[in-house]
């Protein structure tokens, strides 16, 4: 069990904690689904740890440090969401807290939100475009995509000069690459090859 | 080299407009953290064990841990240029190499890319680097000798083909040169070379390729080189790339081929170095639990192919052109020794007239393996070197000792074995080399007792002196391998006496002098041994008065040095 301060920077992912994550994660979900609130719920775990993470890294760290003692966390925890969070969550944060888990709070929250996207039978999916998309494109895209996939799929949208055209889909480890960039690419590999082949047969 | 422009850009306008291209769907995943030649990748949920991946600036990984939540990747090149949170993409297929007649003598890396600055290598075969070793019905026995050129092995420890012989001994004790040896005199024989370096020094490598060069063994040879510099990785997956580009011919044209693995301890290093950074658990030594499957799998794959026969009709012409299963007329293929004992009876009960057995050219072939392995002082009961002479079919053991006393090659005959090779010797040599080791043997144990200045009676005293002479006669240069008929008959005057009045010290001279008698005198002595192969008496009676016409011209040149110094032992 880690005793250092979880880290909090960007990281692409922590997966060491991924399996602690998950347990907490899949028991708020189950107590949500009891009240039939957890898209709130989730919503509002997303929230805060957001909110947190951007607005107030001081607090965050604070949070998740081990050297400081729950009692006290617990209180600026009370002080700080009663009232204005769901008792559910507020709960939960100091059930976090009291295992000296906050500073899972992030892995937590999206893996609530996966577990939860997953019983929905939804799954995020990345648009990369080469420029910006006008909504009847996303539309269609939405609607292709869904066929695809079999799911209602979540989608977000980046942009990227760098495939020069085209899109880039990724579907969780999944991605559909139909890119001017990688077309290019692949051209070029395919010309080498067929040029090294060309060199030997001149020389033959 | 001359290139026409047109020609190329003819050759890039078909390309491109022939290219055609469809949406491509990868699987990605993500590296988390990457360090000591090894990443490890969060997705790529579906990628096998052992499958390929790619990183965005075009090195290559292998999956090589399957973990719940990441993959653990061992990089085969560059990692310093790989980032955190890269994409990474699982390339749907297991590690290959290219293959095939292109390669030879090529100087390549692991990956089967060129290394020795002659252009591109073009070739439309490729193998999995890992494969299974064939079974039991697809092996038959080693019968064929892999003539190593080299007396003391030859005559003592035969190597067949599709053995697997140790060279194991301490450092600068002759282990290379060995196994060069038996490379340059495979020249002439079909039997395609790969000799594979493993974590050496890239001069050593280079100096090596330019000796096989020089002696023509390069037109048969395939050089894999993993160097020092290069990633632990590479350097593990060395020996399993050169057996793939030798199982080629084994398989695909029924050839002969011999794999130097140099050395089987430097690989065992690097595997030790990929699992600790994987975090496998370390056991004996420090190496994984599975670093003797590592070398079992690898030498698993050397093995002597089943024959396949087919009955064909008396006029085919098995001589000229490649036979194949399909020439059967009765449709049938008998594999391996119980094959040919079926084919024989169906052709005594179906065909009794004006058909043949023949053998199908593709099938039959063969791959030897010379692994080596480094010891520290002497040590073989270390963990490395036990198991790799448990896996062999014997061991040459190198001993320093001898080195430094001027035997060379530093062939330790007492401890030194082969457990198939016997079967495989020619008639000649078995003929001649039969009690030879046990001669040898006895004469070290009575060579230890004279040396306490015991008065000696006079066999005893023979026996010394003639054992002194065998020794002698052992002795080899390094890059003269010598063919077998070349040995045989300089045993044959060894064990037969007629070295006895020869000084010890003369006894290389009147080697190299009788076989260059032979050569230009009786050159149809020698043929007639080459081609039957063994000692018949004809051979024999030829050889006798070989020995004594060439003895009495050599006695008459050195008739003062010769009384000065018989029987004067050492």
């Amino acid at each position: 069990m880690s005793t250092t301060a979880p880290d909090v920077t960007e990281t692409v992912f922590d997966d060491k904690s991924l399996q602690v994550a998950r347990s907490y994660a899949e028991a708020i979900v189950n107590v949500a689904a009891k009240s039939n609130e957890v898209e709130s719920i989730v919503g509002e775990l997303e929230e805060i740890d957001r909110d947190l993470r951007v607005l107030d890294r001081r607090l965050y760290s604070y949070l998740g440090s081990t050297s400081v003692p729950a009692e006290s966390k617990a209180k600026v925890l009370e002080e700080g969401l009663g009232g204005r969070a769901s008792a559910t969550v507020v709960r939960f944060l100091q059930v976090l807290n009291a295992h000296g888990r906050l500073g899972l709070l992030q892995a937590v929250s999206s893996e609530a939100r996966a577990i939860w996207d997953r019983k929905q039978n939804r799954k995020p999916v990345t648009i990369q475009s080469a420029v910006e998309l006008d909504d009847s494109q996303k539309a269609a895209i939405h609607d292709k995509v869904a066929r695809m996939i079999g799911a209602t799929p979540i989608l977000s949208y980046q942009v990227d000069p760098s495939l020069i055209g085209g899109l880039v889909i990724q579907v969780g480890d999944d991605l559909y690459d139909a890119s001017i960039r990688t077309k290019l690419r692949l051209m070029r590999s395919r010309l080498i090859a067929g040029q090294a082949r060309a060199m030997v047969d001149t020389q033959l | 080299m001359k290139f026409r422009a047109d020609e190329i850009t003819s050759v890039l306008q078909r390309e491109i407009e022939q290219f055609d291209s469809e949406v491509t769907r990868t699987e990605v995943g993500r590296v988390l953290e990457v360090g000591d030649g090894i990443a490890r990748v969060h997705g790529l949920s579906g990628v096998m064990t052992g499958e390929m991946v790619s990183f965005p600036n075009g090195v290559k990984g292998l999956a090589f841990n399957l973990e719940e939540a990441s993959v653990g990747v061992i990089i085969l090149g560059d990692y310093t240029s790989i980032h955190e949170g890269e994409t990474v993409t699982a390339m749907g297929e297991l590690l290959r190499v290219p293959v095939g007649e292109a390669l030879v003598g090529r100087v390549v890396n692991p990956l089967g890319e060129p290394i020795d600055n002659r252009g591109p290598l073009v070739t439309p075969h490729s193998r999995l680097v890992e494969s299974t070793a064939p079974g039991i019905a697809g092996r038959q026995p080693v019968d064929e000798p892999m003539q190593t050129g080299i007396k003391a092995i030859d005559a003592m420890t035969p190597i067949g083909r599709g053995q697997r012989q140790l060279i194991i001994g301490d450092r600068k004790t002759g282990k290379t040169a060995i196994a060069i040896d038996a490379i340059l005199n495979q020249k002439g024989t079909g039997v395609i070379c790969v000799y594979v370096a493993i974590a050496q020094k890239e001069s050593t490598t280079a100096a090596l390729v330019e000796v096989l060069r020089k002696n023509g063994a390069m037109d048969y040879t395939i050089v894999v080189a993993a160097g020092a510099s290069d990633p632990a990785s590479l350097q593990y997956l060395a020996p399993y790339a050169g057996t793939a580009m030798a199982e080629y011919f084994m398989y695909e044209k029924g050839g002969a081929t011999l794999c130097v693995y140099d050395d089987l301890s430097k690989q065992a290093v690097a595997y030790r170095e990929l699992s600790l950074l994987l975090r496998r658990p370390p056991g004996r030594e420090a190496y994984p639990g599975d670093v003797f499957y590592a070398h079992s799998r690898l030498l698993e794959r050397s093995a002597k192919l089943a024959n396949k026969y087919v009955i064909v009709p008396d006029h085919a012409p098995v001589d000229k052109e490649d036979v194949t299963e399909s020439w059967g007329v009765n449709g049938k293929v008998y594999l391996g020794v119980p094959g040919e004992e079926e084919a024989k009876h169906d052709l005594k009960e179906s065909f009794p007239t004006g058909h043949k057995i023949a053998k199908t050219t593709t099938s039959g072939g063969s791959l030897t393996a010379l692994p080596l392995i480094e010891t520290l002082e002497g040590e073989v009961s270390a963990y490395i070197p036990t198991n790799v002479i448990s896996i062999t079919d014997g061991q040459i053991y190198l001993q320093p000792d001898l080195f430094f006393a001027g035997v060379r090659p530093a062939v330790d005959v007492g401890i030194s074995v082969s457990r198939v090779g016997g079967k495989a010797q020619t008639g000649a040599m078995k003929k001649v080399a039969g009690g030879l080791r046990l001669d040898l043997a006895a004469f070290r144990e009575l060579e230890a007792f004279a040396q306490l200045g015991t008065e000696l009676d006079k066999a005893t005293q023979q026996q010394l002196d003639r054992g002194y002479r065998m020794v002698e006669l052992l002795k080899q240069p390094q890059y003269q391998p010598l063919n077998f008929a070349d040995q045989v008959m300089s045993l044959y005057a060894g064990t037969e006496g007629y070295l006895d009045e020869v000084p010890v010290k003369e006894v290389p001279r009147f080697e190299q002098e009788f076989l260059r008698f032979i050569a230009v005198e009786k050159s149809s002595l020698r043929d007639q041994l080459i081609k039957e192969k063994k000692m018949s008496d004809p051979v024999v009676a030829g050889l006798k008065a070989a020995l004594t016409e060439f003895k009495a011209r050599f006695r008459s040149t050195t008739k003062a040095a010769t009384s000065a110094l018989a029987g004067a032992g050492a």
